[in-house]
Formats: structure tokens, C-alpha cells, sequence
């Protein structure tokens, strides 16, 4: 099983680094969204925001980045559990590397299960 | 990877039936209070107006009755209703979040990094809990004016912690919270935990005013109030492996992954 070796109690992550920092990602189904902004407004770090309009069309929402590669997503799902189109996913979550490294979560996600 | 196929909501019509209270069969459907469990998010969007007080009471005596270590009930309440007290404590949360970040916050500019990058570092490490990335990147847009702390809830509900309790009051705390929101959702009513209340608890003022000093602590506060949106659901969750230990005494445990 995972462990935390004694370098990975020492390191600290530098927040800035995506090497070490995997933030969440969101995955916006365009064909779905129907462009509300209900997501710009429930994330709780406010971190989606809508894009950049190109041409005519609406912008999509994305993540808005701290720093490059860095967002301040932490995949905790309210922006998709509050859409009414089932349009957002969750393509990866929160994982902090060295000091924050977690030991016996896998990285798959998965929805309440009926056991 | 991360469950690629997004979920489109199921219209109300097709909701199963829910699972009796006091029954099981494996693989049944799930039951009242595990709807509530697992659709209840944290909500930070609220209609001004306040839940009717009578609701807050009813919410409020879920906690009372939360189970503590040796029934010691290590806990004290406030609630804010007062919109220019909400005020107050919002402003001041956020000026001790630019206060913090002014002196902790590496990651703008070459120059900052270089100064204050080892310095900040070394104390993440000494306060791992409260400059963990997640506070401390939220603290960052608090400060910068992009997100409120308190998410305009029209009611505060303080979870003060009696030192003196049995074994790990904190525990206890948490506990009774969990009460109070699983019953404020139950009710359709929206809740939020909220560490932020330490923010401005930085400030003696707010110390003196709030009451909290020895034996209280005030660590937790439970935003409540009316959904602006509907914003329950189910979301997904990391895979947790667990640790079975089940066969003799000298067999080794078994890891299986719950929830894949």
C-alpha cells in the first residue's frame, strides 16, 4: 500500500506547481449546456468562469486558472450536481503531491453505489 | 480515469420509489434518510429571506441530539440573523484574508516567490490544516475580491466547542453539525459548513462580541437559509480502498475498493 516516505513528510508542495498540484478539471458538454451560468455562480472558489467569446456563439464556461496549469477546482461537484442539463463532468480530481500526498484514495471517481 | 459520461438528471416522473426506513436487501434502492446523505451538497447560494425560526429551532434541536463522547453535549449555539452583523463579519473576513495573503501569499510575481516562497512554506508546514492548498488558494480569491466568505447566507448558525468535554470535543462538534445539515436538507432548507468564522475571530472584537473565550472555541459555523437554486444531487467520489481484516489472526488484511 501507499506510504508517506519520510522526503514526502518533508516536501511541501510549491501550490503553483502543476507537477506536484493536480487541480480539478471540468469537461463542458457544449452540445448540452445551454450557457445559464448557474456554475459561474454555485462554484465555491468562484473558479468557473465563461470563456472568451469567439464569433457569434456564446461562450462555454470553463475553469479559470490561478496559475498555468492550476486551477482552483477541487472537484467537489456542486457545479454539476446543480446543472439542469447533466452538462459538466468531472475529468479529474484534487490531488496535492509531497506532504499532502493522499495514500489509499484511488484517483477514479465514482458515483454513490447500491450496495 | 475520472466517469467520462456526464449525468443527465432523471425527470421527477421516473424517481424510483425509496427504500422503506429499517430494511435491507442488497442492491435496494436507497432509503429516505441515504437520499438525504447522498444529495445533500453544500450549498452557497441563498435567497435573502431567513428560514421561518421555528425552522431554525427544528434544525437546531437535530444537533442538540447528536451523540457526543460520554454524553458530555460539549457544544453552545449562536445564531445570526442580524443582515448588518452578517455585514460586518463578511467585511472583516475579508480584510484578514488580504491582511494574510499580503504576508503569506508566494505565488504572485518572481519577486514575491523569491523573498517568500521558503518562509510561507515552512509555515504551510507547521499549519498544514489551515494553509492546506485548498483554504489557502480560496483564501487568495477571497482576497482578491473574487469570491464572498459567508455567500450572503441570511442566517449563521456558531458552533462553539467546549474544551471540557470527553475525549475529542471536536469530533463531537462535527457530529452534531452533520445532524443540523442532514435535517436542514431533509427540510428543502440549503446549509453550508464554514470554516471562514476564524477569519475574522483574528480580531479581538469579535472575540469579545461572539464570546468566545475559554472554555469555548469557535472553529465551525453552518450557513442556512432557502436554495436560490435547487442544488442537491449526487456526485462522484474518489475510490476509497479499504482494509478488510476478516480471516485468522495471522492472515493479512484484504484491500478492496469501495464504490468502484
Amino acid at each position: 500500500m501507499n506510504r508517506l516516505t519520510l522526503l514526502d513528510r518533508m516536501f511541501v508542495p510549491d501550490y503553483t506547481d502543476p507537477a506536484v498540484m493536480l487541480t480539478g478539471e471540468l469537461f463542458f458538454d457544449g452540445e448540452k449546456c445551454t450557457r445559464c451560468g448557474l456554475c459561474t455562480r454555485i462554484c465555491p472558489a468562484r473558479s468557473v468562469r465563461f470563456g472568451k467569446r469567439e464569433g457569434k456563439e456564446k461562450p462555454l464556461p470553463e475553469l479559470s486558472l490561478l496559475a498555468p496549469g492550476i486551477t482552483a477546482c477541487v472537484a467537489c461537484g456542486c457545479c454539476l450536481a446543480a446543472c439542469p442539463e447533466g452538462a459538466i463532468t468531472i475529468t479529474r480530481g484534487f490531488r496535492a503531491g509531497g506532504f499532502y500526498k493522499k495514500l489509499t484514495q484511488d484517483p477514479e471517481l465514482a458515483y454513490p453505489r447500491k450496495y | 480515469m475520472a466517469e467520462k459520461t456526464a449525468r443527465k438528471k432523471a425527470p421527477e416522473a421516473a424517481a424510483p420509489e425509496l427504500s422503506p426506513l429499517g430494511t435491507y436487501q442488497e442492491g435496494m434502492e436507497f432509503n429516505p434518510v441515504e437520499k438525504v446523505i447522498f444529495e445533500r451538497r453544500s450549498i452557497r447560494m441563498f435567497k435573502k429571506e431567513p428560514l421561518p425560526d421555528s425552522m431554525i429551532r427544528r434544525i437546531l434541536e437535530a444537533g442538540r441530539f447528536a451523540p457526543s463522547a460520554g454524553n458530555a453535549q460539549p457544544w453552545k449555539f449562536a445564531v445570526i440573523k442580524s443582515p448588518e452583523i452578517l455585514a460586518e463579519l463578511e467585511e472583516d473576513a475579508r480584510k484578514m484574508s488580504k491582511l494574510f495573503m499580503k504576508g503569506l501569499d508566494y505565488t504572485r510575481g518572481p519577486v514575491r516567490r523569491a523573498i517568500m516562497g521558503p518562509g510561507t512554506r515552512a509555515l504551510i508546514r507547521l499549519m498544514k490544516n489551515t494553509l492546506h492548498p485548498v483554504p489557502f488558494s480560496l483564501l487568495k480569491v477571497i482576497a482578491e475580491d473574487k469570491a464572498p466568505v459567508f455567500h450572503g447566507a441570511p442566517t449563521l448558525v456558531l458552533l462553539y466547542q467546549d474544551d471540557r468535554g470527553v475525549s475529542r470535543p471536536a469530533v463531537d462538534i462535527g457530529i452534531c453539525g452533520q445532524n443540523m445539515v442532514l435535517a436542514a436538507h431533509s427540510l428543502g432548507a440549503a446549509s453550508c459548513w464554514l470554516g471562514m468564522i476564524k477569519l475574522p475571530l483574528y480580531l479581538p472584537k469579535w472575540r469579545k462580541r461572539l464570546g468566545v473565550a475559554y472554555p469555548y472555541r469557535l472553529d465551525e459555523c453552518l450557513a442556512l437559509g432557502w436554495p436560490s437554486q435547487p442544488a442537491d444531487g449526487a456526485v462522484p467520489r474518489e475510490i476509497q480502498e479499504v482494509t478488510w481484516f476478516e480471516g485468522g489472526p495471522d492472515d493479512p488484511p484484504r484491500v478492496e475498493r469501495q464504490g468502484s
